[in-house]
């Protein structure tokens, strides 16, 4: 909830969602469906306390220092892959999950990277490319689950963090 | 009430208007807030847009919102011996820019930009349309034996989008954007901003100017943006339809004022105002 406009909510309805908070433990936390204006416009809103706030002040840290070093990569992180890494982190199927690790690679894309009882799940977002792939399996295991999927489709990624989840305890 | 009927208002002798080559405002939204209608259920929801739909054929459903004056605190409730849930609807034309949205305590329009259509609509452009989404409103409910809405305010709301990278590049930027913002000059623990958001309230003649600053991810296309929602709002002198248009009227004239009073004219500049 908005720190500006603070509001004692007596929730009609309540939407629980399971939140991963990074050493096995899930959390429920329980949010009030009302807004506070007629806006329609999608709009993730964040405060200064939360990690989304800090993913994004360390993406932005991440493209400042990005170099183009020769012989071994060019790791300047593409504008368009800014955005798109934006999208991924606002869907609610990445907001249950808890500040990924980010992994800049050749080529001006980026990995997002979970960890969880030697589980990984990985989205890889590429410049020119809508859609971003995944993988997820036990950490150096030859078998892994991946495939592709639409930064923004909720529901495809719902099922590939449903899937870490349960994978990962 | 005296207020100006026009639609580009003066101030201190400069024409104000929202003609931009690059306007940041992304949505608007006009209407009038008013006390529950007793009688009204989620019945009549559908029935309402039986006479809408050649206009909006198209329906969404989003969170209800509060519909009282955002001073907190504030108490919202609901119990089981009330006949509806809080419920919001929103009748939409084929672009989905044009749409009405419906709940027990409000009436509004808006316009919203979108991919198909991009250009931003005028007050003068929208208000007609209101005026007959409106009158299509009370013609339902007198149908139903409803009682007219005991209108509490009219109101206006502009939402823009302050684009980190297009419009600012840090927070240190921020004194180049908004007029109140001074910035922390040479100080040796304020340097280097990560977060800022602010909330202004400010009365203005007969109404009032609420002006809501925060951070934001643009969800459409992924861009990082300040929200900067400017809702104004007039109690209208009664209930009748030129009363509450009058008042309208004066939350256009208050939003278009402190549109050109809160930004800066660098950033005017920067979006292209047209003279």
């Amino acid at each position: 909830m908005s720190a500006l406009l603070q509001a004692q909510w007596v929730p009609v309805q309540q939407r629980e969602k399971l939140r991963y908070a990074g050493n096995s433990t899930v959390s429920v936390e329980r949010q009030p469906l009302f807004r506070l204006n007629s806006e329609l416009t999608p709009v993730v809103q964040y405060e200064g306390d939360g990690w989304l706030f800090s993913a994004l002040a360390e993406l932005h840290a991440l493209k400042r220092a990005g170099m183009n070093i020769p012989g071994l990569g060019d790791f300047r992180i593409a504008d368009e892959t800014m955005d798109r890494v934006r999208r991924l982190l606002t869907t609610e199927a990445v907001l249950n999950l808890d500040k990924p690790q980010f992994v800049p690679f050749s080529g001006g894309g980026l990995s997002l990277v979970w960890n969880s009882n030697n589980q990984e799940l990985t989205f890889s977002v590429y410049p020119g490319e809508e859609q971003a792939t995944y993988m997820t399996g036990a950490v150096n295991a030859a078998e892994q689950h991946d495939g592709v999927v639409a930064v923004t489709n909720n529901t495809d990624l719902s099922a590939i963090v449903t899937r870490f989840l349960t994978t990962a305890g | 009430m005296n207020l100006p009927t026009e639609s580009v208002s003066r101030i201190e002798g400069k024409r104000l208007s929202m003609d931009f080559d690059r306007p940041p405002a992304v949505e608007t939204s006009l209407g009038f807030f008013f006390n529950k209608i007793a009688g009204w259920n989620v019945l009549h929801f559908g029935a309402l847009w039986e006479h809408f739909k050649n206009k909006y054929a198209l329906t969404e459903f989003p969170p209800p919102i509060i519909a009282t004056p955002t001073v907190p605190p504030l108490t919202l409730q609901w119990s089981p011996s009330e006949s509806i849930i809080p419920l919001r609807v929103l009748f939409t034309d084929a672009s989905r820019s044009q749409l009405v949205q419906v709940q027990n305590e409000f009436f509004l329009h808006n316009w919203r930009k979108t991919d198909e259509t991009p250009d931003y609509q005028h007050y003068d452009h929208i208000l007609p349309l209101f005026r007959e989404d409106w009158s299509i409103y009370l013609t339902f409910l007198e149908e139903q034996k409803l009682p007219r809405p005991a209108i509490l305010r009219s109101e206006m709301s502009y939402f823009n989008h302050i684009v980190r990278g297009q419009d600012f590049e840090t927070y240190e930027d921020l004194p180049k954007v908004f007029r109140n913002w001074r910035g922390f000059e040479k100080n040796p623990v304020f340097n280097n901003l990560e977060f800022a958001a602010f909330n202004v309230v400010q009365p203005v003649g007969v109404g009032k100017i609420q002006v809501v600053v925060g951070p934001g991810v643009r969800t459409t296309d992924g861009k990082e943006i300040l929200q900067v929602n400017l809702t104004a709002s007039v109690v209208p002198s009664g209930s009748g339809n030129d009363s509450i248009f009058l008042a309208l009227s004066g939350c256009h004239q208050i939003a278009l004022q402190s549109f050109d009073s809160f930004f800066t004219d660098e950033m005017l500049a920067k979006w292209g105002r047209k003279k």
